[in-house]
């Protein structure tokens, strides 16, 4: 079982004699603890993100082990002056790209792929928690992959706008733009799919 | 400013990612619009419930652990080979242009070398000093004239000759 640390900051990062600062010098010269240590920390983590960026947690298990795997072989290169968390959410949407690229699905799911039967569920009631999450990473399917990367890094993982441009190699400008995009596109489905979720909103 | 502008403004609105001027043009405006309280209304709600729906969706891992899929693959070599900034890669590609462009001079080089634009061979025989000999048309077909130019250009020695040069 993945050892996780039990003191962790705002973001979830562990705080602690086994953080970061301590193991990556130890990763760097070639502990293989170490590194284990690193990978058991981040594994969740970057599943997820990875999970969110492709779409389905087969594909994010394979990206999350290239994420790794490029970890391992990029890390003798890691400057101590950037933050190692910008610089790993950087591998982790890179290697998403490029899986993506790799399997022809670097774009948006077309509106009416998502078919109505799926969200035909007009009774709050019975929808379960686990079924809106389901239902939630198929309507990001429909933002286009830029769009739903600065979503996930600034809505979800809480980045700044600024970190975000630096994660995805962009301008502020562009990624605000896209975020706004990512929103309203959202809104937009979540009111035509699930409009009982967003009943009750009255002045 | 009208509904329609503000619209726009506000999905960055509800995340908080505008400038301090446009944020308090939007709650001025948003004062005194119900429309637009409820159209933020539902945006804050799309983003509270996306956000949460992802933040809270745990995915399992697989049994055997990702650590052990690492180990497999690092020591067998099965690694996707992405674009690095490899030395030697960076040394090649500064030092095949340079050998293109060398080899590009020294054939135009060779090619005017070949070609006429060698010195024509009247102009050597002046600079060694003899009377070069040019066989001029004339419209008698039993007539031939040759002028010999010599290093002094103002003196050019004519020759006619009838039916055959070297009689």
């Amino acid at each position: 079982m993945p050892s996780k640390s039990p003191i962790t900051d705002k973001r979830g990062n562990p705080v602690g004699l086994n953080t970061e600062m301590t193991l990556i010098p130890r990763a760097q010269k070639g502990d293989k603890q170490a590194f284990k240590q690193i990978v058991n920390m981040y594994q969740h983590r970057v599943l997820k993100v990875a999970h969110s960026l492709v779409g389905n947690s087969h594909d994010a298990h394979d990206v999350t082990q290239e994420v790794f795997i490029r970890l391992y072989r990029f890390l003798p290169r890691f400057n101590h002056n950037k933050r190692f968390f910008t610089w790993l959410y950087r591998i982790i949407v890179n290697a998403s790209y490029d899986f993506l690229k790799k399997e022809n699905r670097f774009r948006t799911v077309p509106l009416d792929h998502i078919s109505e039967t799926n969200y035909s569920m007009n009774n709050p009631q019975t929808m379960h928690q686990k079924e809106i999450k389901g239902k939630i990473y198929e309507l990001l399917e429909a933002l286009t992959t830029l769009q739903k990367t600065a979503f996930i890094l600034r809505d979800v993982e809480g980045f700044s706008c600024k970190e975000t441009a630096k994660i995805m190699k962009s301008s502020s400008g562009t990624i605000r733009s896209h975020l706004s995009y990512a929103r309203a596109r959202l809104r937009k489905l979540l009111k035509k799919y699930y409009p009982e979720l967003l009943e009750g909103i009255v002045e | 400013m009208k509904c329609r502008h503000i619209k726009k403004y506000l999905p960055l609105y509800s995340g908080d990612d505008l400038n301090p001027v446009m944020f308090w043009l939007i709650r001025q405006h948003l004062k005194k619009c119900p429309s637009c309280r409820i159209d933020l209304k539902e945006l804050q709600q799309t983003q509270q419930i996306t956000t949460e729906a992802i933040r809270s969706h745990n995915i399992q891992i697989n049994n055997h652990g990702i650590w052990n899929e690492i180990v497999y693959r690092l020591s067998h070599n099965t690694i996707i080979k992405t674009k690095s900034k490899n030395k030697n890669i960076s040394f090649w590609h500064k030092l095949v242009p340079g050998l293109i462009g060398l080899v590009i001079l020294v054939i135009i080089v060779f090619v005017t070398e070949q070609s006429g634009i060698k010195k024509p061979a009247v102009d050597q025989a002046m600079h060694n000093g003899d009377p070069v000999p040019v066989v001029e048309d004339v419209t008698d077909p039993h007539v031939t004239v040759m002028t010999f130019k010599t290093n002094d250009p103002k003196i050019t020695i004519v020759w006619f000759f009838k039916d055959n040069p070297q009689s």
